[in-house]
């Protein structure tokens, strides 16, 4: 089984610009160590995200994606910490397992902050938007 | 620690690895409750799917990977969310089956 990253949606390109170069640069390495650790992100639990058994992946500006045995572990949040002291940012993706095909693509749904103000966008919210426009965006084959 | 009791022909059913629960509906009846349907999905479960009339089988509704899979991958290609799939394989993907 081989797996492959799916080209970026100019939405997501768009989310990776506004991040800025240090922060982009940590996306997109987390977006390549998918290549190679394909279930690292954990499985988001609700809504169509859910249904979509998609995954997500934290970081930080001082995440550091090539270091794959975790020498260098980041901010972590303690247990008695606020759920928000943990990293803030987020690549939300999912894996379409084709064994027909043998391969397994890595589609990114979003990158961006995980937990933003109420009534503003982050990276959930951008995912699942992007995932029910694709299901809406059915284009018929004539 | 706890033990379970599973008597008879609910272990045969069980130990086969037959899709449970399974059940035939009709495209209105999966309309009247469709989170309830993709409970039984997850749960490992099948449905088959008729007409609203009943007169014509539809085909079967099933979240097993294999074959959710390779369907969400050829319906997002053909959809056009996805390039075709030699463009996909032409990233520089990892081949869990070849050595690094």
């Amino acid at each position: 089984m081989r797996t492959v990253v799916a080209p970026l949606a100019p939405e997501i390109e768009a989310q990776l610009a506004g991040l800025g170069p240090e922060l982009r640069g940590v996306a997109e390495g987390y977006v390549a160590r998918l290549r190679m650790e394909p279930f690292l992100g954990h499985l988001l639990g609700r809504g169509l995200l859910g249904w979509a058994e998609a995954r997500a992946v934290y970081f930080d500006a001082d995440s550091r994606p090539a270091e794959l045995l975790g020498e260098h572990r980041g901010r972590l949040r303690l247990a008695s910490e606020d759920p928000s002291a943990g990293p803030r940012y987020r690549v939300v993706y999912r894996l379409l397992v084709a064994p027909s095909a043998a391969v397994r693509v890595v589609q990114v749904l979003a990158v961006g902050v995980g937990h933003r103000a109420p009534g503003g966008s982050d990276a959930y919210r951008d995912a699942g938007l992007l995932l029910a426009e694709m299901l809406k965006r059915e284009q018929r084959r004539t | 620690m706890t033990l379970s009791v599973i008597r008879g022909g609910r272990y045969d059913r069980f130990m086969s690895k037959l899709p449970s629960p399974a059940s035939a509906m009709s495209l209105a009846e999966i309309q009247e409750d469709p989170e309830r349907v993709a409970q039984d999905l997850m749960r490992g479960g099948v449905v088959l799917v008729l007409s609203d009339e009943r007169d014509v089988y539809l085909g079967v509704l099933t979240r097993d990977p294999s074959v959710l899979g390779d369907a969400e991958l050829a319906q997002q290609i053909e959809a056009g969310h996805l390039p075709p799939l030699e463009q996909l394989l032409a990233d520089p993907g990892v081949d869990e089956t070849q050595p690094a």
